[in-house]
């Protein structure tokens, strides 16, 4: 049981949790929706004490435990070996002795992970994260709280992670799933609090709620209806699991329709030169150098895209990750192009930098460019495309109008339907 | 010639039980993760202190003491740089190798003790103690305790450790001291056993030469015990060879127990995979 009261918490200029009240109870699983940078890690990185609140108190039953998204395990021991790192004061062991109570604390906690003498460094990504979770539940949490646990997991994984979790809430701890995957957290939650900016924005029972009023409250806006929109160009997106051929198919596209603009995946490799300046890179798709009108140009973007930059002849690589990007959508997007081929453009990038670069491709499907976006963000298909198609081994589903993708992304995107 | 390998056999065993106590205290910190470059500085330190209490008292044993005293203040000096504050362990080592060279010629210069004669060593347990103790214990530490296997993650992943609420720095330190341990008896020996006494820069590159066998050594008590017997092996060959004068140029000689143990280790076993965090702060 976690019972969180009032909490604030600043992280450099951002106010990251702001004022938020929430009730964990045991038995019952609580799903913490919400977009990148909501808040939803850090609170329950103050939750489980990780970290200490501005303000507000937190009250724990027992203890809590985090399991990471990223894993925190030695490579070079062995799953046994990761599982003995845990116990407390000093004693004489052997290999045997720690490998035969790997294998009971496995046991113990209903997850199948074979061979505990295996070497973590030859573990599958799903393995992992089972091991992560072993070490977790073997501390017998009465609060347990999982950051992201689904998005390195197969489909098949996924149902046995979710297998875990009722078990273990059935038991009588509390569970807590943080997530964007909305079909997911209506699949396993009996709670589901969305969160947006720090704060609370939505909070109902998973059988009282759906995918578009989760994906609206995540959003902060209402998701406009396709008729509702300008639609001279539309904005096809197309989804699916990293590694189903998105890559290639950017690619083929970049060779195919060298006049569309290209907003590239990799912005670092692909996207800006960071040896040359912001002009220069501005400068790269015109027709003749001039350094005077080039720094003119630039002068202009900056202000236009609102570039955080000193100015014109600032090294493209000393930007941050979000600025790069608007130097990249300056100069692909300001030749007024009938064709834009975004992939991944939001990235990595901050909640403002999002906002900034969806509203720019809304701009450029109103005034008439047709846009595919590529993108492994659901929440961004959702928030901009007025068609979704999903890639699968490489292969493209029938277009999908929002409504009809919100049910059937998920399998699609599985190869299960 | 095989006269030759044979009478160099035991002076080998001797000679080289100083590299050795710090080729196995480096191994056991850098499987910590921390590169202490310092040990030259450490050893030469662990000399003097060693020949100092020796000379002053008369007795072997508070030499030994004196030894491992020194070589734990110059330890703790590092510690507080390279764990406690975090700074490059590379340029601290450094900086402890420049500091004890110029600290431990100046104080032999200044203070009298050192003239006096050195006590007689009369029962030699060092060897047994660096060749075959040292050895069992550090690799039961290392594989069969929980202290190891803890020691063994600081050094790969230790956000890991530190995930689990233990302290990555205690463990460090830890491993420092039993280094310091090693390190101080391995330079009193160097002073009192196999010299009569200090002198400037006796360690004569011991230290340096102890953290490349625990590189090509692969990190591994085997590797430790067999790289720093070739080395050994072949650094009183070369002496028998220029003390035979057999024409060779002593220069050549001289490099020659360099030459065979890097040759020899790199023949011996698999990939080099170093510590995955070690050297970081």
């Amino acid at each position: 049981m976690i019972h969180l009261s009032h909490i604030t918490k600043t992280l450099g200029a951002t106010r990251a949790v702001d004022d938020v009240s929430l009730d964990v109870r045991n038995g019952e699983i609580v799903a913490l929706a919400g977009e990148n940078g909501a808040g939803k890690t850090t609170l329950m990185r103050i939750a489980a004490g990780e970290i200490d609140a501005d303000g507000g108190s937190v009250n724990r039953e027992g203890r809590a435990e985090l399991v990471h998204q990223h894993f925190l395990l030695v490579d070079a021991l062995s799953i046994a070996e990761n599982l003995a790192l845990t116990h407390r004061g000093f004693r004489f062991t052997t290999r045997r002795i720690i490998e035969r109570e790997a294998s009971a604390i496995i046991e113990s906690t209903g997850i199948e992970l074979r061979d505990g003498s295996r070497l973590v460094a030859e573990l599958s990504v799903g393995e992992r994260s089972k091991l992560e979770l072993i070490k977790a539940i073997a501390r017998k949490p009465s609060t347990l709280i999982l950051d992201e646990p689904t998005s390195v997991l197969t489909p098949n994984e996924t149902t046995e992670l979710f297998r875990v979790m009722r078990r273990i809430a059935a038991e009588g701890a509390a569970v807590v799933f943080i997530s964007h995957k909305l079909p997911e957290v209506l699949e396993v939650a009996d709670r589901i609090v969305v969160m947006r900016g720090g704060r609370v924005i939505a909070e109902s029972a998973a059988r009282d709620t759906n995918v578009r009023d989760l994906a609206n409250a995540m959003v902060g806006r209402i998701t406009e209806q396709p008729s509702d929109r300008a639609t001279a160009g539309r904005i096809t997106a197309i989804v699916g699991v990293a590694g189903n051929g998105q890559a290639e198919l950017a690619a083929k596209l970049r060779d195919e329709e060298r006049d569309a603009g290209h907003i590239p995946e990799d912005r670092t490799r692909d996207g800006i030169v960071a040896e040359m300046t912001i002009a220069e890179n501005l400068a790269l798709k015109a027709k003749r150098w001039n350094a005077r009108e080039a720094a003119r140009h630039a002068e202009r973007m900056i202000a236009l895209y609102s570039i955080r930059a000193s100015g014109p002849l600032q090294r493209a690589g000393d930007l941050s990750g979000g600025n790069q990007q608007k130097v990249i959508l300056a100069r692909e997007l300001d030749r007024k192009p009938k064709r834009i081929v975004a992939a991944e453009p939001t990235r990595g990038l901050d909640i403002e930098a999002t906002r900034f670069v969806h509203e720019q491709l809304r701009s450029a499907a109103v005034e008439g460019a047709s846009i595919l976006l590529i993108t492994s963000d659901l929440d961004e298909a959702f928030a901009l495309a007025d068609t979704i198609q999903v890639i699968y081994r490489g292969r493209l589903s029938d277009p999908l109008t929002p409504s009809e993708a919100a049910t059937r992304v998920a399998s699609l995107m599985a190869g299960v339907a | 010639m095989y006269e030759l390998i044979a009478n160099s056999i035991p002076i080998a065993i001797v000679a080289s039980i100083p590299l050795l106590l710090a080729v196995e205290g480096e191994l056991l910190v850098q499987r910590g993760g921390i590169i202490n470059l310092g040990i030259e500085g450490m050893m030469l330190t662990a000399a003097m202190t060693a020949a100092f209490a020796a000379q002053t008292t008369g007795s072997v044993t508070i030499g030994f003491l004196g030894g491992i005293a020194g070589a734990m203040v110059i330890t703790a000096i590092f510690g507080v740089f390279a764990i406690a504050l975090r700074a490059d362990q590379i340029v601290t080592g450094t900086a402890i190798n420049l500091l004890a060279l110029g600290g431990t010629s100046f104080v032999y210069r200044e203070v009298a003790a050192f003239q006096r004669p050195i006590p007689q060593l009369h029962t030699d347990i060092v060897s047994a103690l660096s060749w075959i103790v040292a050895p069992l214990i550090l690799g039961a530490i290392l594989w069969n305790t929980s202290f190891g296997l803890r020691l063994r993650a600081c050094g790969e992943n230790p956000e890991a450790l530190a995930a689990t609420g233990r302290s990555v720095r205690m463990h460090r330190w830890a491993a420092l001291m039993i280094e310091a341990l090693l390190v101080g008896i391995g330079g009193a020996y160097l002073s009192l056993a196999l010299s009569s006494g200090f002198a400037e820069n006796m360690t004569a590159g011991r230290g340096f030469i102890a953290l490349s066998i625990v590189i090509f050594g692969r990190w591994k008590i085997k590797g430790a015990l067999l790289g720093t017997a070739i080395f050994g092996l072949a650094a009183a060959l070369q002496y028998a060879l220029q003390a035979a004068n057999r024409g060779i140029p002593f220069h050549i000689l001289l490099a020659v127990p360099y030459v065979v143990t890097l040759l020899i280790l790199c023949g011996v076993a698999g990939r080099v995979r170093s510590p995955e965090s070690l050297g970081r702060p």
